[in-house]
């Protein structure tokens, strides 16, 4: 595989990780978050501080840049989830949390404010950042798929409701903000170990917001919908890399066109499953050799 | 009898609205008590100040002798109280099963986190599937018990209006209430599906031993199915007594029910 496709591809692969976590936050449990980069920021300089100043391996530090990501997280959702902001207001606090995070990254020392943390150590290489991501998803799966999803899932469809089944919110919620939180970090802590370089502002809302739209183009209460989104998004700019500037206009184009087409997201509340894809080829094949319906 | 439910002086104001005023009343362990009265006289509110999904301005909610005023809606689930809604409110997106085995979670939490998210591997029955099997099983007696267990696989937004209802009945009873708050239950039915539902909730209320309060404007499914009766008029009390008295009260007649209720009865 040439170098530039396996690059692509990493990219694509750690972009889908932090989406996978946003997916279970904003899909399947229905709070929308426009901060979520100050996560993968937290992941990004965690394990870039842990590798580089104190010589820390890479895994271990990937995952404690996970851990990292979601004590912060619980720092702000405990006060936000607990006085039951309506979803809006929710998505403004981390906006504005989002912000914080970016403004303290330049002023600590520790992270060499703007300056940033440069000639971090390439770690991130194309099977560790794959098994990470099947890890990763394999978890997500489990849990949208658990007694926990299901509870999320009832918080989303109608909170009310939920309540008088016995559904506490805030944990429902926390649970799922932290998860995010982890991917987040995780994330982060590959991107850092991609590129090599961080800095406070590669990690703004635009990121949170590009995060965001994976999920509802993707689908909203699907796993595989966000993911294949992220991986289309990551390689879209690749692929538009000739049209130089234009292709941020056809990446609002396709936005704009799967909210007019698909306003529930490419997948809708539905996965990709190996069943359905087989299922899908028999039926493609019965039309063309056209032998009927495969049902 | 024992009183369920006592429920004393109860307030509750929105601004300068007082939606609900000094309310007094208890609920017979054991009965069905139906409040009836005009729209906007308060039933549903006082349903909300019950369930916690208000807090009363003033009053005290008391259960099974303890104290609940206030308290959160799913701390108020967990001693005994479930109900359903005046606009139906179903998780749309889950199957009619996924439901009540939402609720069925409550008392029977089959596995905990880290088993859910580590020891599910595909293909590989464990305590997750074994869990998830049984919770199907016991969802489907309640499912049974109001008349949709074959329709456990519907989508619930895809039912017709009258099975939703009944499958958030099913849902309330998955919680294993011993109070049972159903909220305009006939709703949208005609007078032969009002008497069917009236019908079933008199057998589940025998079946599963349970105290039933319900907010009803199907005046022959009230009257057949209530033991007693509460009438409200602007958030007060208007009357309280058997069906036959409130049939015969004038205040109620004159506020609600119509001069001409007991003639068109006979």
């Amino acid at each position: 595989m040439s170098y530039y496709v396996q690059g692509v591809l990493i990219m694509a692969m750690i972009n889908a990780i932090s989406v996978v976590g946003l997916s279970v936050f904003t899909g399947f449990t229905g709070l929308m978050s426009l901060g979520h980069a100050a996560f993968i920021a937290i992941g990004a300089y965690t394990a870039a501080i842990l590798t580089k100043l104190y010589g820390f391996p890479f895994v271990p530090s990937v995952v404690l840049a996970g851990i990292m990501a979601g004590m912060v997280s619980l720092v702000i959702g405990i006060p936000t989830l607990r006085a039951k902001l309506r979803s809006d207001y929710f998505t403004i606090a981390t906006l504005g949390f989002g912000e914080a995070m970016r403004v303290l990254l330049e002023n600590l020392p520790i992270t060499q404010g703007a300056r940033g943390l440069p000639g971090l150590t390439p770690y991130s290489t194309l099977p560790v950042v794959f098994i990470f991501f099947v890890l990763v998803t394999f978890v997500a799966k489990n849990f949208v798929f658990s007694r926990y999803g299901r509870m999320a899932i009832a918080v989303r469809e109608d909170f009310v409701a939920a309540e008088m089944a016995g559904i506490n919110l805030f944990n429902v919620r926390l649970r799922s903000l932290f998860f995010s939180a982890v991917c987040a970090g995780i994330g982060g802590a590959f991107q850092a170990h991609y590129i090599t370089y961080i800095q406070p502002n590669m990690f703004t809302n635009v990121q949170s917001t590009l995060l965001t739209a994976s999920v509802v183009a993707g689908g909203m209460g699907s796993l595989t919908g966000p993911i294949i989104a992220a991986l289309v998004f990551a390689a879209i700019p690749e692929v538009l890399r000739v049209a130089n500037m234009w292709r941020l206009v056809a990446y609002g184009g396709i936005l704009v066109a799967i909210m007019v087409f698909r306003p529930q997201g490419i997948f809708g509340y539905k996965e990709l499953t190996f069943k359905g894809i087989y299922r899908g080829y028999k039926h493609l094949a019965a039309k063309v050799t056209g032998q009927g319906g495969a049902k | 009898m024992t009183a369920a439910m006592e429920i004393k002086n109860l307030s509750k104001n929105f601004g300068g609205i007082v939606a609900v005023e000094d309310l007094t009343f208890d609920i017979k362990k054991g009965e069905i008590m139906g409040i009836i009265g005009p729209n906007g006289a308060g039933k549903t509110t006082v349903f909300n100040l019950i369930t916690g999904v208000y807090k009363p301005t003033a009053g005290t909610v008391i259960f099974e002798g303890k104290d609940i005023t206030g308290q959160a809606p799913d701390a108020i689930v967990r001693k005994g109280i479930a109900r359903t809604f005046q606009n139906i409110r179903l998780f749309k997106h889950l199957s009619a099963l996924d439901n009540v085995i939402t609720a069925l979670d409550l008392n029977y939490p089959m596995y905990n986190l880290a088993e859910a998210i580590a020891l599910n591997l595909p293909f590989i029955p464990g305590k997750v599937k074994r869990g998830e099997k049984s919770l199907q099983e016991k969802a489907m007696f309640f499912l049974e018990m109001v008349g949709i267990g074959d329709k456990a696989n519907i989508r619930a937004d895809a039912l017709p209006y009258g099975l939703q209802r009944k499958l958030e009945i099913a849902r309330a009873l998955a919680l294993e209430p011993t109070l049972l708050l159903l909220d305009e239950p006939a709703a949208g039915m005609n007078p032969e599906e009002s008497m069917d539902l009236a019908r079933l909730i008199k057998q589940i209320q025998i079946k599963l031993n349970l105290t039933v309060f319900l907010i009803e404007h199907h005046m022959d499914l009230v009257m057949e199915l209530c033991d007693h009766l509460f009438v409200v008029n602007f958030g007060r009390e208007l009357a309280e007594g058997s069906p036959a008295e409130i049939q015969a009260n004038p205040a109620v007649l004159k506020a609600y029910l119509g001069e001409g209720y007991k003639h068109a009865q006979s």
